[in-house]
């Protein structure tokens, strides 16, 4: 090879390695939510960050949804040169390409549907909004600059489009059945992940796999308790998919899954999707009783030599488990599991774990989980480093430690007060999170069970977004009141010195630093 | 004018509002959670079902129960014997979690010590001790329909070792008359009486020597209510449900 060759193989390869990418929901397969390639923001410069622009794209909400997780692509060729580019997903079959410097829209995309929900089948209301409701994941081609954007379609189509200009690459292809409510897609070694819940459109709650090969789509459903994990599906290094279950007995015997963990694979041959392992908390049946789902999306890391993965749920625990096997030779028994850390009223609606956890590794080679909690800290559950009372949310870091043999998750800090918190990034040693501002209340004193929003949606203000210190949680910037809107199950992303965040008004904020 | 800008400071102070608060988040618990299901529920399904043999036995109760293994790990070492004691609890929230904490145990015995925070008036008025006694009948009677054998026991006595507590006194005369309806109610129902008072009153007051704060029994009050308890047991493991 001469070294003309390996200077420019070298210098591509550096590109490569500098790109800051955001192209699937919770940044990877493994729902990590660190942005490991953030060269712009620190700890240092965090604290001069502005509103660098806002758009308003024009989506029109579905019941509380409106804009899902902005994904970001770094560098697409474009017919008027490379450009960075936000792939931004409305609720209502909509796709907007955002150029990611100044905010404009560069193109749009409406998938039309004329399907009509049965009858008889469970639709609307908030748990059932219709429209596009899995973040969509973009994965780069052979040819460099060019991606191909994947999404779910309310019809239950899988689109392949072009991210520079929004053309279709293939045509749709089934993917799943119509009017359900698949989570955010994960794509793995040429196949596409996601499961349901719900059971909107009538269907039932199932796991799905597209072989992008073949076309061929591999199924399993855990019969009882939808997945309901905001990020979709994390996978692992050996290619099982994990993900929590929502209410349901969980009776592996009879084949009910309800209120675990499922590990599902694909099948190489038969690119069917099957059953791996399983996990059970000791106390599924009290979960079942009160509502409380395990309905988190995990995240997977490496630790010494292992591949670890933590979740939780709306009892406001995080179990920490490895994949070899997630739950122990009885499938009962996870590597540690903390103390309650929220939830000390049992609240099924406004308190405990939801959407999705994060972790990352510092300079010291500590490693780090982190996780979002709704509702007032357990009076019990302290850290070392606190920023006030807890009464509506908050993040709690831990490290991760291994004591004789033994894994724990070791309490490091629990951060400042937020709105609804919700699943926190890391970008640079900085931890960005926010307080959604969403009203998250379902049961009422005097008309009981009314998840409405007719009752939810005058109750919810602003989102309100904050800059922590990744090692201490302690505040380092937060956007105040200048976002004007909240949002209901949605997310942020980070790349390159910017942070972005969609509201249910249908405005997208873009804050950061001046390059 | 003084004396009402003296109780408003006092009123606004911030210890005040804090303890205000404090009492407020209390009674939201109390009511969203008024029979307590949340203390032992989770802890309950992670509980195994008794072994082939095994001689399981529920102590349900308030404080006292609650109190009994405080400081200590096991309670009762060695026996399958599990507490399931709440705090500040009355028999009609006590009712409310009785299959919860009692019969989904599957035990083959319950022992209760319930109605000293009814006497007490601890959730509004006092309940009368006929009120009383009806719920603690439901809960005898709902144990045994389900094949458990039921202890009930007396009423511990208080005293006014530490205090002077006028309220105290009037609770000792109510004591003495629900004590004896549940006898008379065991004498006729064939549940196990269980007479804690007796061996722990001297002159109707809790001996000074068994308590520390004249309501709640030490170590040493405690010690006489086990071996008292474990008699009782042993009896209602022989006898059966019947």
């Amino acid at each position: 090879m001469n070294r003309s060759l390996v200077a420019i193989l070298a210098a591509l390869g550096s590109v490569a390695a500098l790109a800051s990418d955001w192209l699937t929901d919770g940044k990877d397969p493994q729902r990590t939510n660190w942005q490991k390639d953030e060269r712009i923001f620190s700890p240092a410069n965090v604290k001069d960050t502005k509103l660098l622009w806002k758009v308003e794209l024009g989506n029109e909400p579905r019941q509380m949804h409106s804009l899902f997780v902005p994904l970001i692509v770094e560098r697409v060729n474009t017919s008027s040169g490379p450009k960075e580019i936000l792939i931004e997903t409305g609720v209502s079959d909509n796709i907007y390409a955002i150029e990611a410097e100044t905010g404009k829209v560069l193109w749009k995309k409406h998938f039309s549907s004329s399907y009509t929900p049965p009858a008889n089948a469970r639709g609307g209301g908030i748990l059932c909004p219709g429209g596009i409701t899995a973040t969509p994941v973009i994965a780069p081609t052979s040819t460099q600059g060019k991606y191909t954007l994947y999404v779910a379609s309310w019809d239950g189509s899988l689109h392949q489009l072009n991210v520079a200009d929004g053309e279709d690459i293939a045509a749709p292809a089934k993917f799943m059945p119509p009017n359900g409510k698949p989570y955010a897609l994960n794509l793995y070694k040429g196949a596409l992940y996601t499961h349901t819940a719900q059971g909107c459109g009538g269907n039932p709650n199932m796991v799905y796999i597209f072989d992008l090969a073949t076309g061929k789509v591999g199924n399993w459903g855990p019969a009882g308790g939808g997945m309901w994990g905001r990020q979709g599906p994390a996978i692992g290094s050996d290619g099982t998919m994990y993900t929590g279950t929502g209410d349901g007995n969980f009776n592996p015997e009879i084949g009910a899954f309800g209120n675990g963990i499922i590990g599902i694979k694909q099948n190489p041959e038969t690119k069917t999707a099957e059953l791996t392992d399983y996990y059970g908390p000791s106390n599924a049946a009290w979960l079942w009783k009160r509502d409380l789902d395990m309905q988190v999306t995990p995240v997977i890391f490496p630790y010494k030599g292992k591949e670890l993965m933590a979740d939780a749920g709306k009892e406001c625990r995080v179990y920490l488990m490895d994949t070899g096997s997630i739950g122990g030779d009885d499938h009962r028994t996870p590597l540690y599991r903390t103390p309650l850390i929220c939830n000390e009223d049992v609240n099924f609606a406004s308190a405990g774990i939801w959407g999705s956890m994060a972790s990352w590794q510092d300079s010291k080679g500590t490693r780090w989980v982190l996780t979002p909690f709704w509702g007032a800290k357990h009076e019990e559950f302290k850290a070392p480093l606190e920023y006030g009372e807890v009464e509506h949310g908050a993040i709690a870091a831990f490290k991760v430690e291994e004591k004789s043999g033994k894994y724990q998750l070791t309490s490091a800090w629990i951060s400042r007060d937020m709105n609804r918190a919700e699943p926190p990034v890391i970008a640079n040693g900085i931890v960005f999170s926010y307080g959604s501002g969403e009203d998250t209340d379902q049961a009422f004193p005097d008309v009981g069970l009314e998840d409405t929003i007719e009752h939810r949606i005058p109750g919810s203000t602003h989102a309100t977004l904050y800059a922590l210190d990744a090692e201490t949680g302690k505040e380092l910037w937060s956007s105040g009141d200048q976002i004007k809107s909240w949002n209901h199950w949605s997310g942020i992303s980070v790349a390159n010195g910017r942070v972005y965040l969609g509201t249910f008004d249908g405005t997208l904020y873009c804050f950061g630093v001046k390059k | 004018m003084f004396v009402t800008a003296l109780a408003w400071s006092q009123d606004a102070s911030p210890d005040r509002i804090k303890a205000l608060e404090n009492e407020l988040k209390q009674q939201r618990r109390t009511l969203r959670d008024y029979g307590g299901l949340i203390r032992y529920g989770s802890e309950n399904t992670e509980l195994p079902p008794p072994a082939r043999g095994e001689d399981r036995v529920i102590f349900f109760g308030d404080q006292i129960t609650e109190y009994w293994n405080r400081g200590r790990d096991q309670f009762f070492p060695g026996k399958p014997w599990i507490n399931r004691g709440i705090a500040g609890q009355t028999t009609d929230q006590m009712l409310i979690r009785f299959r919860q904490d009692v019969i989904s145990l599957h035990p083959k015995v319950v022992v209760i010590l319930a109605g000293l925070n009814d006497i007490a008036g601890l959730h509004g008025a006092p309940s009368s001790e006929e009120t009383i006694l009806d719920n603690l009948t439901s809960m005898a009677e709902l144990g045994r329909a389900n094949g458990i054998s039921v202890v009930l026991a007396s009423l511990t006595p208080i005293c006014n070792c530490y205090s002077k507590s006028g309220a105290r006194e009037r609770w000792q005369e109510r004591i003495n008359e629900l004590n004896e309806l549940i006898e008379k109610y065991c004498s006729q129902s064939r549940a196990i009486f269980l007479d804690y008072f007796g061996a722990m009153a001297e002159d109707g007051n809790l001996k000074k020597d068994l308590t520390s704060d004249g309501i709640v029994p030490n170590q040493a009050g405690y010690a006489v209510m086990a071996k008292l308890a474990e008699e009782a047991v042993a009896q209602a493991l022989k006898r059966g449900v019947q």
